[in-house]
Formats: C-alpha cells, structure tokens, sequence
C-alpha cells in the first residue's frame, strides 16, 4: 500500500513541479477534530539513497519524540500523534519529515479544530429604508481554531429567491451590508450560514420589515449656548436630519449630557419632536458636553418608533460661575418668555426710581410683586412700568420696612 | 528602470518575513531552508564559478535572461496569491504586497521587453509557464509560494548589480 501511494503521489508532483520529490507524507492536508488522533507516514523516493530510520518529524517546528514513531520498512517512517490541540494558524500546522542533516523532506498541513457553532443574536437597521445592515454573534464561547466562512442570506418570505450579501464587515466584523432593491411593507427572511473545513452550521431565521428598524441620521449642528448669565442653565439647539423630509418621519430626541472630566450621562427624554431644548439645575463654572440623538416615528403613518440613531459629535460649553439651582429640563414655548433676571433687573429698576433710599432689597417686597404682576395680567415685556397698589398703598409700609434695616440711610 | 529594481528590492525583505510569517513555524525560525524546486520560466539565477555573474556575459544576453524571468515571476507571484486567499484568507497584508509586487515585477517585464525591442531583439518564444498548482497539496502551495518570494529576491539583487553597471558605463 505505501508503495502505491508513494507511486501515486511522485507521479502528481512530477507533472506539477517537474522534479522527482525526494519524499511523500501521507495523508496531505488531513482535516480532523481537536483532541483527535493521527498517524502520519514518509516515504521516501527509492531513488534516494536514504534509510527511513535515519529520519524524524517535527510538527510546527518542534521536533516529536522518537516513541511516536514507528519504522514500517527502510523506506517509511510513521508518527502517531494523540490528542492534537487546536491548529495555531490559518494554514494549517506544518507537519514535516526530515532526514538527520535537518533537510525537508516532505511535508503536510494539519488542520485541527472544531466545526462551525450556530450563528445567534442577527440584529438588522435600515437607514433613512434605503439599505440594510446586520450584524450577529458568532456563537460559541470559543474560537474553532479553523477560518470559518460567515455568509448572510435573505429572501423575501413567501416568494423570491435565495440572496447573499455581498459586503461583508461594512459595520465591523460579523456583519454585512445590503445597498439596495429592498422591498418596503413585506416580511425578509434573514439568516448567517457558517462553513469551515469540519462543517456548517445555520442561524435561526429572523423575520422582518425594513420599515421596523428604520434609523436615521444624527441631529446636526449642535449649538449649546448659556442662557444670559444664568449660571446653571444652558441652551440647546440642534436641526434635524434632512432624511426626515423626505420619508414622512417625524423624530422624537433625546439630549445626554455629562461633566467634562465625568463618564456618567444624564439623559434627557422628554423632548418630543422639539428642536431646542434648555438644561437646567447644572453646576455653575463647569465645562457640560451635549450631545442630542434621533428617532424617526410615525414612517409612513404609522405609530411605531424606530430606532435611535447615533449621538450627534459631542458639542461643549460651559455655564456661568455661580450659585446651583435645581429643576428639569423644559420646553420653551413658542412665545418668547421672560426670564428670572429680566424679570429681576425690572424689578431693581422699579425700586431704584420709585423707592428712596432702598438700598437693601428685600425679597419679601420681590414674591409680592410677582403676585401683582400675575393679577394684573401684565405681559413682561412692557417697557415701563406702573407702580403696583400694593407698594403704593404699603409705600409707607415698605419705606418703613427698609428703614427699619439697621443700615439703610433711608431710615 | 534601475530605481524600481532598487525599490522592490528594498520591499522585498518585508514581503518574505511577511510571507513567512503566515506560512507558521518552522518557516519563520532562521536557518529554515527547503529543498530546492524547479518552475518553469523562473530559474535560478545563473552564477558562475565563485558565485559571481559572469563578467563578460554579454549585457543584452543578461536583459533577456531577467525580462523572462520577471515575466515568470509576475506569472508565478499571482498563483502564489491565489494559493494565498485560500490557505490565509485573513492575511490582507501579504495579499496586498503580493498583489504589488505582481504589478510591479509585470511592469519591469514590460519596460525590459522595450527596452530589448529598441536594441533589435525579438520578444521571447511564447514560453510556457507553470499552470499553476492545481492538485497540490497545501504544504507543496506552501513551499512554492516561499521559493518564488526568495527567488525575486535573487533576481532582483542580480538585476540592482546589472542596471547599475549598465547606468555608470554609459552615462
């Protein structure tokens, strides 16, 4: 039997090299399971004046012990390995016969490992319905120490044929891209097939319609800004992604937002379909990144929501130093609104010209008149103001007041 | 013509480490030498006694000699890049400089031919080359892919010492 295989073997390489090998390893490329056995042969070509005993094996380059040999005729020298590890590369490991002045003369590739484990865990995102993109889980807790093929297939469910994605690791490894030609408003069957040289194995089978897991862009053009001199508020401000035009979406958003030199986000989710949004009970004199995301709802009419879009590049700015108020972010109304320091200046103005010698203010004097303001309807933009009964009618009740302060000069 | 010699030469150290460096031990350990292999169109480079070329070979004989032996190099590093996208499928760097130096080699040919053409040669006899490795096994794929990487290196130094003997005799 050897000498036939040898015969075999010198009569292939002959026509492809050209040249008489001076040796043959049989089996060549043996595939096998780890922990598995293998006996190996080298026979040496007649026409080389070599004694099988005078030869020895490596695997990998590491020389193999003599008690796994075994010496058939003057002309082959077998090895039996037990218990093979896992292949250390692609290619196989190189189990190789050599004679005693350390020359190859022949060699085999070993290919050790385990067959392919079920792909698990397809997840698929459509941007803006033009494409889709998934990505799954290899399977198993380990690796199979053999290239495994990873190829992902889709048809339509009830009709159509088989497809194959051709862009393979678009969204990083174990994952592909399909560009294009998807059907909108029907079910895609999709699943991974994996191949090795042990064997396949197939993923579950994921139903789905590009319409429910639609993303989008990012929100663009993230301005973060201070609201006056407001030390714990910041302003922000984003558009939206010109896809959502074109698809009939509408978006809800959600603002994050953290400490310069934390790690730790804060989320904002009760922003609607609102481009602008104020952050407040932040800390005063701190440098705040914001960064705002998208989610296309109601895609063709319909209600569902679809899925969150990458955050926006991180846009910085920092708050006024000062004291912290507390509060939840909220939406500016469509109207223009005063604020507490306009509100503030107004008021200070008021007091300046209408009372003498208050120096020292009061906040009692202040809650007072905000309750008149609301009572009398007054719109905060009005340039001038009228003095409120209250004050007139307490004129000598607030002089008295501040007079009563130890420091006022009124007094 | 001499600047892209010295050019490949330069990368040609990095794609056999490369090279071997896929292939696994025991090809990456020093010292590591195989038996020698014929190719069809890709010879040795011939040496004389003392192991230095023949001085008074004749300059055109040398030129035809490495235009049909970078054209059986440019034929040969493609197999060994086929051979290599099944047996390391993952190994995109050797891919790419074996592709580059497919290209590069191929284009030396090309500009040899010309240049041969200009002295009044005629193109070689259609020379056939090597169909490739179809039936051997992955260790044979293997040790051809290292004999062609090594035996470009060979040519090319011989190439680098010609060019620049041609370039200060005539310039």
């Amino acid at each position: 039997m050897p000498s036939l295989l040898l015969l075999l073997s010198l009569c292939l390489m002959k026509q492809v090299w050209s040249l008489t090998p001076l040796a043959v390893v049989v089996p060549q490329d043996p595939i096998l399971t780890i922990g598995a056995s293998l006996a190996a042969m080298c026979i040496v070509n007649p026409e080389v004046n070599e004694d099988a005993q005078d030869l020895y094996w490596t695997l990998n380059g590491m020389r193999l012990p003599a008690d796994l040999y075994n010496l058939v005729n003057n002309s082959a020298l077998k090895v039996t390995i037990h218990g093979l590890n896992g292949s250390r590369q692609q290619s196989g490991d190189n189990l190789l016969c050599h004679r005693s002045d350390n020359r190859v003369l022949a060699g085999t590739c070993l290919y050790v490992g385990f067959p392919p484990e079920k792909p698990t865990n397809i997840t698929c995102w459509s941007k803006n319905t033009k494409d889709l993109t998934c990505k799954w889980n290899p399977g198993g807790e380990g690796e199979s120490f053999l290239h495994t093929n990873y190829t992902l297939k889709y048809k339509l469910r009830w009709y159509g044929k088989e497809n194959e994605c051709q862009e393979m690791a678009r969204a990083g490894p174990n994952s592909c891209y399909i560009p294009k030609d998807l059907a909108l408003f029907t079910p895609y069957e999709i699943w991974v097939e994996a191949s090795n040289k042990l064997g396949t194995a197939a993923s579950d089978i994921l139903s789905l319609d590009i319409l429910d897991v639609v993303t989008t862009d990012a929100p663009f053009d993230v301005q973060v800004n201070r609201v006056g001199d407001l030390e714990d508020q910041l302003s922000v401000r984003w558009s939206s992604p010109p896809a959502l035009r074109d698809f009939l979406f509408q978006a809800k958003y959600q603002i994050r937002y953290r400490v310069e030199d934390s790690t730790e986000w804060k989320v904002v989710d009760d922003i609607g379909n609102q481009t602008l949004c104020r952050l407040a009970g932040l800390r005063p004199g701190t440098v705040y990144f914001v960064q705002v995301r998208c989610n296309p709802v109601g895609i063709y009419g319909s209600r569902k929501a679809g899925i969150w879009s990458e955050w926006s590049i991180p846009t910085a700015a920092s708050t006024p130093r000062n004291e912290r108020s507390s509060g939840t972010c909220y939406q500016k109304s469509g109207e223009s609104s005063s604020n507490l320091r306009r509100e503030l200046k107004q008021f200070f103005g008021w007091v300046k010209k209408h009372a003498y010698g208050c120096t020292a203010l009061n906040i009692k004097l202040y809650d007072q008149w905000r309750v008149w303001l609301q009572k009398s309807h007054k719109t905060r933009n009005q340039p001038s103001l009228t003095v409120p009964p209250f004050l007139f009618s307490q004129n000598q009740e607030v002089a008295v007041f501040v007079g009563l302060q130890e420091d006022s000069p009124g007094r | 013509m001499l600047k892209m010699v010295q050019e490949l030469l330069h990368r040609s150290q990095h794609l056999v480490d490369l090279y071997k460096r896929q292939q696994g031990p025991p090809f990456n350990r020093p010292g590591f030498a195989m038996p020698g292999l014929s190719l069809r169109g890709l010879p040795e480079v011939p040496r004389a006694e003392g192991n230095q070329r023949e001085e008074a070979e004749d300059d055109e004989a040398r030129l035809q000699a490495e235009h049909e032996a970078y054209r059986g190099l440019a034929h040969y590093l493609r197999l060994v890049l086929d051979d290599q996208r099944e047996l390391n499928p993952s190994g995109q760097d050797l891919h790419q400089e074996l592709a580059y130096f497919a290209v590069n080699v191929e284009g030396l040919a090309v500009n040899l031919g010309l240049l041969l053409r200009a002295l009044g040669h005629e193109g070689p006899d259609g020379v056939h080359l090597g169909t490739g490795l179809t039936g051997a096994s992955d260790w044979d794929k293997k040790r051809a892919g290292l004999v062609v990487c090594t035996r470009g290196v060979q040519w090319l130094r011989a190439s680098e010492g010609d060019f620049s003997a041609l370039v200060s005799r005539y310039n």
